[in-house]
This record gives C-alpha cells, structure tokens and sequence, in this order.
C-alpha cells in the first residue's frame, strides 16, 4: 500500500470526478454520433421526459402520464455503457527522466507522474463503473491488470503500477499493435507515454486502435527540462534509453532542439488530429489536477453540445 | 625588432592560457541522464560542426589577441637603421653640427632660424637614447669649434649649451664641420654613430656640395647623418656689403669720405634705403639714401664722418633692420692719425726747385698755401737718393721714391723691414731707373714690386703724341673715386713715355696673398689705373704689413701732364698716400672668423691684452678677454682668433703706458645671399643622409627615434588588439545565442 501512495492525488480525484461525470455523457455521445450503438432502446434508466412529435417511436410514450394528464410525452433514457477503457502507461527506461522537484521539492519522473494519471483515470473510470484495464509497457506489455468493472480492483491496478519498474526500451507501436488486436470490444485506449519513438509507428498503432472504432486518447508526458532545455555551460548528456553520450554546450543548440521537438509533437498532433485522436501534452510541472480537469472540461467544452 | 622583447615571450606564453582554459573547460562539464536523446542528437549533429568551428574561431581570436597584446607591450618597431641591442635602444655617440652662420639670423618675424635650429639641435639631443654621448660642434666658415668638442654623456649639458649657443656673424661652410664631425665620430668607435647637421637652406655653406656628399657617402656605413634644415626661404634681403675710407689718410679733424656699399640680396628692387654712418657708436654723423637697387645688385653711396681725437675709431655703416639682421651694419676699425709724415726720395733733384723731381708730389702733399703748411697734417720731408741709405724710414708713414736710379742692399734690407711693420712705398720711375735693378732685384728677388718696367715706350719730346688713363670702371679703390666723375673730374692726362709694367703674376686668379721665400705675406699685384690701351699705368701689391705701389711714368713733368694737373694729380697721390696709410689698418680689420694679429712694439712682449667683443659692456671686466702679447716668429704679436662676431673689438694693453686699439670684424657679405639650396641637391643629399625640412610644430625628437629605431608599432598592435576584443566579445555572445 506504501508504493501506492500519492498515485491517487485526493485534490486530483476531487476535481476530475465531477469532471469525469460529464465525461461519460461525453464519451457516450461521441460514441452515438459516430457509431449505432448497440444497446439502443434497452434503456435502463430514465433521464427525462420529451414532448411526443409526429414520427416518435410510440413505445416511448409514457402511457401512464398521458392517462393522467391526457398528454403525449416520451420517455427518455440514460443509455447505460459499460465500455471498457484500456489505459496504457510507457514504462520505458526514458520514462524514468524526471528534472525538478514537483509538487513538493520531490523530482518527479515521466514515469511517476504517470503513473499517478493512469491511476486517477482508472479510478475515475472504474467510479463510473466502467470497466478498465490497466497495462504498463516498453518493449511489449510487461504488467497488465485485466478489465474489471469492481472499483475495488483500483488497488490491483495501483498495486501493479506502483511496483513496475522500467527496465527495457519503448516499442509504443508494438505494443498499440498488439492491443489493438485484443480489443474486442469498442473502447477508449488512453496512451500515457513520452512518445520517444518513431511517431510514423506510432502512429499507425493509433490508427489500428482506431480502426477498431475504439476512441485513442493520447497524454504526451514531458519534463519540463525537455520541454525547455534549459541547460548550459558544458554539459554532457547520457542517454536513458540508449547508451550514447554527447557533449555539448546545449545553451548554443537549444534553439534548434525546441525546433525539433516542436516539429515533432507537430507532426503528432497532426496524425493524432488526422485520426480524430485527442492529444494532450503533458508536462510534468504542472499540477496533475490542473492537467487532467483541463483536458476533462475540454471534452465537456467540445463534445456536449 | 623589439624594444621589449621579453614581453614578447611573455605574450607567446600567455596565447597557451586561452589554450589551457579551452581544454580544461572541456574537461569541465555537467552530466545529465537525459531522455530526449533523439532531438538533442538531431541537434547536435545539426550544430557541432558549427560550434566547433566557432570555437576554434573563438580559440584563434583569444590567441591571436594575447599574443598581440604580449607584442604590443614588446613595443615593436619597424626597423630602418642602426644596430639595435636585445635590451633597450643602443647607446648612440652624436655629433650635432649646429650652424651659426649669420645667415642663420634671418627670422620670420617670431623666431630666428638659429632659434629653431636650436630647438631642432635641442630635440635631436632629447631623443638621444640614455647611455648615449654627444658632441656639439657649430658649423661656419671655418675651423669649427664648439662648447662640446668631444662627446660627453652629459646630456643635460649638451642641452643646456645649445640653448646658450650664441651666433655668429661668419659664413657658412658646412664641409669642414662635416669633416670635423665625421672625424671625431671616427674616433669614438661607438656601434652606433650619428651625425647631425642642423642648418639652413643656404645654398652657400653648400659650396663645397660634392666633398659633403662624398664624405657622407663614404662614412654612410658607419654613421648615419641627419640633416635637419630648418627656416623658410626669404627673398628679401639688404645688407652692407662693403665699407671702406674712400678719402686719402684718416686725418684727425677733417672730413673724411666713406664708400658704403648696399647690395640688394633680394629678388626684387629696393627703393629708398636710408644710411646712416656713425663714428663710435655715437650720433650718426651723416646720413643719406638710395633711391633704388635692382635686384641682385649693389649701390655706392658716400658718407662723411669726422674723427675728434686721434687712435683708433669703429665707423659703422647702418640700414634699417630687415629679416636678416646681421648683415645690416658694417663696421671698420679707422686709425685717426693726427699727421702724416712723408719721406720723399729725390733721385733726380737737380737745382731744387721746380727741377727737383719731387717738386710735383712735395705740392700735390701740400696743397696749401705756404703760411699754413706747418699746420697741415702732411709732415713731407725731402732727401736726396744718395741719403736713402743712411735715412731711417720707420718714422714715415709713406716713402716716395722718384726716379731712384739703383738701391744699395741695406737700403733693401730696411725696405724690407719698413714694409713689414706697415710702411708705404711708391715707386715713380723715370730716365734714371735701372730697370734691371727694378726687376731683378726689386721685384723678382723680393717681391716689394707688383710689376716689372718693361721698355719704355713713347717720346717725351713730343706733345703731340700721348697715351691717356682710362676714364671708366675703375675697380681698384685708390681710382674708385673716378668712376662718379661729377664729384671727381675726369683723369684727362698726357702720358708721352711710360715703362710698359708687366704684373708678376695674374691679377684675377690665384690666392690673395702668398707667402715668399722668406715667409712675408705678398699680396697678389693689383692694377690701379690703366691706359686707355688697357696697359697698366699703376698697380700695387701689399707686402707685409707695408703697401708698394709703382707707376708706369714719372713724378714730375718730364714723361706726362701730370703734375700739371693737380685736379688730378692731389686727389690721386692724397688716394695713394691714403691706402699706403690705411694698409695699417688693414691689419685692424679683420673677417669674422680670421685671426686678429698686431705687430706690437718689442716691449710690450709678455705684457697683458684684455678684449672687448662687439656689444659687451666695456666696463665689465668679466666681458673683457685677456690674452698676451707673444713672440711669433721673433714677431711680437697679439693674436686672438675668436672673432665669430661682426662689429669693434675694443683692447687695452695694460703697459706703462696703456695702449688702447680698436679692431673690427666685417662678416663676409656672401653670407647675406639667401640662395636656397637646390631641389636637385636635397634630393641628392637624401640618398646619403635623411633630410628633414623641419617645422617649429614638427616634434623632431619623434621623428629622429623613429628613424634610429623605426615606427614604433604598439599603437597599431594595441588598436588591433582592441578591434579584437571588441570581436571576440561580439563573436562570443553571437555564437553563444541559442540556435
């Protein structure tokens, strides 16, 4: 239980639930909009009524208020989903880079900082009973907890993610791939990961999923340092993932090291926007409540209307 | 080469710090385990090429800049001459020839050219390196002497004697002190040598030009030779070129005519040029002016002064002041006699009378009435020829020896020494000369005549056929008068027979004065009047001390007219007793710059002379010169040479009877010539010295340093150093910007 400690940020769940309710509406109408949704008409809970208009299903009428009152309304429904969200977290070694100390003087790595995301959005989810499944990768899946709609599975879930501890490479498409071909059923992926690897394969990982019709959600983790660079004087960088070593003075190259990294979440944005998938950068300074009801209100913003 | 040059390893040695810090920074860095290894290594490889190549940019800059720096403080310089020591500039042994000619007094208005010669010489010594040793000469016209004949390492001293330098009134002639300066060089065999020659561009101290520029070329090797000519050209120049007593003897108390003589040096005509003449420094005593001198040209103008007391007199011929002061005034030293004693020598005395030979001269000598000649200033005595041997010639100022037929050894021997202390002689022949005694004995043997009688031409029977004098350009002084015949007459006499004078030795060519087997100082002959045919009818030659003069013709009437024409017979013996007179003087006037020698009496050897220079205070004790009176070649003499200044010297000789003299020095009038030295000739004198046209504004000191060391370079290494710091700094903080 002490390892999963700070993976489920009180404040962050506070506010992503509330949050989170509208999110399921959200998830829902997208869904509707773009796909016929199976469980139509086997609506199970009421949500309303609706004055009848010429060309309603008359099933819906609810006879009871037209005896009582002589008028025609329909019956609306909360079309209950128990879509499964699988949340996939990059454990790669170059998740492990983390600068400055947040929130609190403690350094947190990419790694940490998503963990605690994928924790909170599992909760969120497995609150909304939903069901989730829970994996960490590199190379392939390393740790995977299976889908499960019991809230009290989140102990599993924040069990297996607390204990996973990077050790290999990232291969994002392999794995995006792989799942891809599990997913049977419609549903969300959620990607946490730093992205560190061909954005092409990556890509078309994301594409795959989508294939499926399942939605993709992606979180782009980023240290602050990788977003800024803000180093100088002589420094020599060690690679993470690779065994490599440069040294240089990054004060000099820093410009053209934003240009690349900017092109490259460009180009990730761009495919992700190509194929209807939300891409979220994230960076690891800022508040993970902060991140997280940001983009939650910005699926409320966008997709409710 | 370097002035410094341990700095300049010092600068080598600091270009390895950039070096160092270089490497040690590479060596000095931060270690990130990083994770966005891709876009940094996408960068880098973007990038590295350029930063190294900045770096080493940077690295070369720093270098670069250090060793600039470290050369700069070696203080580099573009060498042009002289052998120059690892440590320090090398020690320099100079000689500063500074001209002191007079024509080194012509200012501009606010400083003289000596002024700035003296500045120049100034500096050239200030810019002498420490250690270095100096020798000041100045540079005239004759043997140059100087405060600092050897060279003293007391700069200071140097300096302050040329500030003290004084100028002189004597002309130029740079050779000798060139000469001078490249002997004593010579003799301090230092590794570097230097010679200076501070001047003006007076094309006269450049006469002997090929020998200076020899000697220079010769000595090029060893001696570098700065020539530093200093003034502006002038064109405008009067001066006082001659000065002379145009009357017979300088009698006390009778008005005496001076020929002062004004040329106009300039390139353009003078008008109206005031003169004044003044007899010891007093009111001047008359004055007058010239209408106009053309340029190049010179005028005549007489003067009157009187003198009050007998002894020597300074009469001083004075213009108003120009740019060149010196040659201004002229002053001579006049010897007031009170009378003048004259011996005649009859050797054809006849009856006496007007059959006397000398009948004509004793009343040319005495044109006054009979009651007033005892007071006439001509004392005449008359001897016949036979008393001329037993006759004491000393106390005459004049001998006139009329048709002497031969002349026995003794009287010979005491015409020797009656000429050398100053005497006069004239010779007229006649029908009783034995012309070979004449020439061989009297003219080649001892030289006292300035021609030989040839054969005697013409009949003195017949009235009708006679030779006249010539009535035009009379050159000689004696007949000078004649050449303004509205003041003079003309000289219209009968010659019938006249011995043809055949001068021994040319009159044109040749020294002044040449000295004889016996060591007598014989002046050249000289012609004094001539026949219309241009034959000589009078000549003279100086003969010690002593004048000889020898006509052509007889003193009385027997050969010409002469006698019977005293408008013309007084006024040429008064002229001819005159300069046999004045030939004593001659003694008391001197050139600036030539030796001051007088024949004093036996007794006063030994005895003290104190001099006077021209200007200083006669009361001053201190301005007084003593020298003594010594036996020169059993010769009593008072020499003194240092006459560099123009004007009276006055002496006292303290005796028994103190005896005081005046003498004079007149500066030699070419000096007043302004002509400037040639383009061609500086340019000429380029190749073996370096000179320099020196402006008071110039710093000459700079100059000279830069020549003996070369053009100091740090200024520039130091600019360049800036310029490249100032890069560097841009460079750095361009290169720096993130890219």
């Amino acid at each position: 239980m002490a390892r999963q400690a700070g993976l489920l940020d009180p404040e962050t769940i506070n506010r992503a639930e509330a949050l989170g309710l509208h999110a399921r509406y959200v998830v829902e109408g997208y869904m509707a909009g773009e796909h016929k949704s199976p469980f139509r008409g086997f609506a199970i809970e009421f949500t309303q009524h609706r004055e009848y208009v010429p060309g309603d299903d008359i099933r819906h009428l609810d006879w009871k208020v037209l005896g009582r009152t002589d008028r025609y309304y329909l019956k609306q429904y909360e079309q209950e989903t128990n879509y499964v969200a699988h949340v996939v977290l990059d454990g790669s070694e170059s998740m492990k880079y983390g600068s400055i100390g947040r929130p609190h003087g403690a350094t947190v790595t990419k790694l940490q900082y998503g963990k605690m995301l994928a924790a909170c959005l599992s909760y969120l989810i497995l609150h909304q009973r939903d069901a989730v499944a829970v994996g960490v990768f590199d190379t392939a899946m390393k740790s995977f907890v299976p889908r499960t709609g019991n809230l009290a599975s989140i102990h599993n879930i924040m069990n297996a993610l607390a204990s996973f501890e990077p050790r290999e490479q990232t291969n994002i498409a392999n794995v995006l791939h792989t799942l891809a071909g599990q997913i049977r059923r419609k549903g969300i992926t959620i990607l946490i990961s730093d992205l560190f690897d061909d954005e092409e394969r990556i890509l078309d990982g994301i594409q795959h999923l989508r294939f499926g019709g399942g939605e993709v959600i992606v979180f782009h983790v980023m240290d602050p340092y990788e977003l800024e660079f803000p180093f100088s004087g002589m420094v020599e960088f060690e690679g993470l993932e690779m065994p490599e070593k440069i040294l240089t003075r990054p004060r000099e190259i820093r410009k053209s090291y934003l240009r690349e990294v900017a092109s490259f979440r460009a180009r990730v944005r761009e495919g992700c926007e190509r194929q209807n998938t939300h891409y979220q950068l994230v960076n690891t300074s800022h508040p993970l409540h902060e991140m997280l009801s940001g983009y939650l209100a910005f699926r409320l913003r966008t997709h409710t209307r | 080469m370097l002035l410094n040059p341990l700095l300049a390893w010092l600068g080598v040695a600091a270009v390895s710090v950039p070096i160092l810090i270089h490497l040690l920074n590479k060596r000095k860095f931060d270690r990130v385990v990083w994770a966005a290894m891709r876009f940094l290594r996408v960068s880098v490889e973007q990038n590295q090429r350029r930063i190294r190549i900045e770096d080493m940019l940077l690295l070369a800059l720093r270098c670069l800049l250090l060793l600039l720096l470290g050369l700069a403080l070696a203080r580099p310089v573009a060498r042009s001459f002289a052998a120059g020591g690892w440590f320090g500039q090398t020690k320099v042994t100079a000689v500063v020839l500074l001209d002191n000619s007079y024509s080194m007094s012509a200012t501009d208005g606010a400083k003289s050219r000596f002024q700035m010669a003296q500045d120049a010489a100034d500096q050239v010594v200030s810019a002498l390196p420490t250690g270095s040793s100096v020798s000041v000469l100045f540079a005239s016209d004759n043997v140059p002497t100087g405060p600092i004949p050897e060279p003293t390492f007391d700069l200071s001293l140097a300096r302050r004697l040329i500030r003290d330098a004084r100028i002189s009134d004597r002309a130029t002639n740079l050779f000798p002190a060139v000469k001078k300066g490249l002997e004593t060089l010579d003799k301090n065999a230092a590794p570097a040598r230097e010679l200076y020659l501070v001047t003006d561009t007076q094309a006269l101290g450049w006469k002997q030009f090929g020998d200076i520029r020899q000697s220079l070329e010769t000595a090029r090797k060893d001696v570098h030779t700065h020539v530093v000519l200093v003034g502006s050209p002038e064109t405008q120049n009067i001066g006082v070129s001659d000065l002379r007593l145009l009357s017979g003897p300088a009698v006390v108390g009778y008005p005496l005519r001076f020929e002062v003589q004004l040329t106009n040096y300039g390139r353009t005509e003078v008008r109206d040029v005031r003169v004044k003449i003044r007899v010891d420094g007093e009111q001047p005593s008359d004055e007058g002016s010239i209408d106009a001198i053309p340029a190049g040209s010179s005028k005549s103008l007489l003067l009157f002064a009187k003198f009050k007391n007998e002894g020597g007199h300074a009469v001083t011929a004075e213009i108003d002041h120009d740019h060149l002061p010196a040659d201004d005034s002229r002053t001579i030293a006049v010897r007031a006699l009170s009378q003048v004693r004259i011996l005649l020598v009859d050797g054809e005395p006849g009856a006496g009378g007007r059959e006397a030979e000398t009948f004509y001269l004793k009343n040319a000598l005495l044109p006054v009435p009979r009651a007033e000649v005892d007071q006439y200033y001509n004392k005449v005595t008359v001897i016949p020829a036979q008393e001329l041997d037993t006759a004491k010639l000393d106390p005459y100022d004049a001998v006139f020896l009329a048709n002497v037929t031969d002349f026995t050894p003794s009287t010979i021997d005491a015409f020797a020494d009656y000429l050398k202390r100053g005497g006069g002689l004239v010779f007229f022949p006649g029908e009783n000369c034995q012309a070979n005694q004449y020439n061989n004995v009297l003219a080649r043997k001892f030289q006292f005549l300035p021609a030989t009688l040839d054969e005697a031409r013409g009949d003195a029977s017949r009235d009708d056929q006679f030779v006249l004098l010539q009535d035009k350009n009379f050159e000689h002084p004696i007949a000078r008068l004649w050449n303004d015949p509205a003041s003079s007459g003309t000289l219209n006499v009968h010659f019938y027979r006249m011995f043809d004078l055949v001068p021994l030795g040319d009159e044109k060519q040749g020294p002044d004065v040449t000295k004889n087997a016996q060591g007598v100082e014989v002046g050249r002959p000289r012609t004094v009047l001539r026949f219309q045919d241009g034959k000589p009818a009078m000549m003279e030659r100086t003969w010690g001390a002593g004048r000889v003069v020898l006509f052509a013709s007889t003193a009385d009437t027997a050969w010409n007219d002469l006698g019977a024409r005293p408008n013309v017979f007084i006024p040429l013996v008064h002229r001819t007793l005159g300069a046999l007179v004045e030939r004593q003087d001659d003694a008391l006037n001197v050139k600036v710059g030539e030796r001051f020698a007088w024949r004093a009496d036996g007794r006063l050897i030994g005895k003290e002379a104190l001099i006077t220079r021209p200007g200083a205070n006669l009361g001053d004790p201190t301005a007084a010169e003593p020298r003594r009176i010594g036996l020169v070649n059993n010769t009593p003499l008072l020499t003194y040479d240092d006459t560099s200044y123009a004007g009276a010297y006055q002496v006292k000789i303290t005796a028994e009877e103190p005896i005081s003299l005046t003498f004079a020095a007149q500066p030699d009038p070419d000096e007043s010539r302004l002509e400037e030295l040639a383009d061609g000739q500086v340019s000429e004198l380029s190749k073996v010295a370096d000179v320099t046209r020196w402006q008071a504004t110039q710093n000459l000191s700079d100059l000279i340093q830069k020549k003996r060391v070369g053009t100091e370079l740090w200024k520039y290494l130091a600019f360049i150093a800036l310029a490249l710091a100032t890069m560097e700094t841009i460079l750095a903080h361009f290169f720096s910007k993130a890219k």
